[in-house]
């Protein structure tokens, strides 16, 4: 179910400051209350195409000597987000109302 | 940012993942992005976390191969698009001043061969390059696409090209062969324009090629032409070939006065239905 929803998790952690791939999945954990927990790995994949499709930008950075990929939201990005959220609260609401 | 080996690939979860990324064909800048990415995640995090490093190859190759596959078809159709304008060119170049007697070859078989792939390999490498457009306009909307369909895209896509090229070559062939009906120096640029198209063709093969080795595992069936049609027409492939090559004959016909229109009306059907019979499995028409 997670992985379905990535594309928009991905774009929400990085909607108020940039972060490289491990600091998005801290996050990710953080706003989840530890909730949302997936093989690492995986966001960068996602990362990767959300890149390819415009919606984020990366550039290589230096920490502690090593070199870590940085990513941030493109304007683009945050417009696909917003109709991401729109369309989730749309569906969440309906599923409140089916469940009870 | 300059080239620097990615640390820690030799051995443990890191060589693993190399591996795995070469075992799905993804290799050079891409590759070396992944380590890198992995290697700075990795000194903060547990590896046991980072996922399994086969299936983590198998997804980064699932989203790369329908990427670079589509990308490879468009690349190749402007090739193509750039060669059938430089060969348009060529053609009337050579033929402003008059036209060759078919049988003015100096090796006539060499001279009807080339004459008849001038008029074969063009329209076999449109055909297939405008298949393998329709299919890359289909596909660039999913994020993954079936392997299947990915190998059927890099089908169309080298057959284009390859028909392509062929067309380029018989155009040079045909130009020398019946140099004696042309000026020397429309000879020489016709012919060695034709091989210096050669070269943005060859440029687009070499992407088709490492397009393909990057292997997606995605399932599903490779479809056929009228998944890429945008109209619904009854799926009987023979039908709508046999329909096609009859209003060809009667354009052909109508268009050709009755000097050319009978025999033109007769083998392009033929053609039509001939390279149905031959490449239309391959190229996912039937």
């Amino acid at each position: 179910m997670l992985k379905g929803h990535l594309d928009a998790l991905v774009l929400a952690a990085l909607e108020a400051e940039p972060a490289h791939g491990y600091g998005i999945i801290r996050r990710l954990r953080q706003r989840s209350s530890d909730v949302f927990r997936l093989a690492e790995g995986t966001v960068y994949p996602t990362l990767h195409r959300l890149e390819r499709d415009g919606l984020v930008t990366s550039r290589w950075t230096l920490a502690n000597g090593r070199r870590r990929r940085v990513y941030r939201v493109t304007r683009s990005g945050r417009e696909a987000l917003l109709v991401r959220r729109l369309e989730w609260r749309t569906f969440s609401t309906a599923m409140q109302e089916v469940l009870g | 940012m300059r080239h620097v080996p990615v640390p820690g690939t030799r051995h443990g979860y890191l060589g693993q993942l190399w591996k795995e990324l070469e075992a799905v064909g993804i290799r050079g800048r891409a590759r070396e992005r992944i380590l890198l990415e992995a290697a700075d995640h990795l000194a903060e995090g547990e590896e046991a976390e980072f996922g399994d490093p086969r299936e983590l190859a198998q997804l980064f190759a699932d989203e790369l191969a329908t990427q670079a596959t589509t990308r490879a078809a468009f690349g190749a159709f402007g090739a193509l698009g750039l060669a059938a304008a430089g060969f348009a060119a060529g053609w009337i170049l050579l033929v402003l001043h008059g036209t060759a007697d078919i049988t003015s070859a100096s090796f006539l078989p060499a001279g009807l061969l080339a004459a008849f792939a001038l008029i074969a390999c063009p329209q076999i490498s449109f055909a297939a390059g405008l298949l393998a457009l329709a299919r890359a306009v289909r596909l660039q909307r999913l994020r993954v696409a079936p392997a299947a369909e990915l190998a059927l895209l890099a089908r169309r896509t080298n057959a284009a090209l390859a028909f392509g090229a062929a067309s380029l070559v018989a155009f040079a062939g045909y130009a020398v062969d019946y140099h004696a009906a042309f000026a020397h120096r429309r000879v020489v640029a016709g012919a060695s324009g034709a091989l210096v198209l050669l070269l943005p063709l060859a440029a687009a093969a070499l992407a088709s090629r490492n397009a393909v080795a990057v292997r997606s595992s995605v399932p599903g069936g490779a479809g056929d032409m009228f998944d890429d049609l945008p109209v619904a027409l009854p799926r009987r492939p023979w039908l709508v070939c046999l329909g096609l090559a009859g209003a060809l004959a009667l354009l052909l016909l109508a268009a050709g006065g009755l000097d050319e229109g009978p025999r033109n009306a007769v083998a392009e059907p033929v053609l039509v239905v001939g390279g149905f019979a031959a490449l239309g499995r391959r190229l996912g028409l039937r």
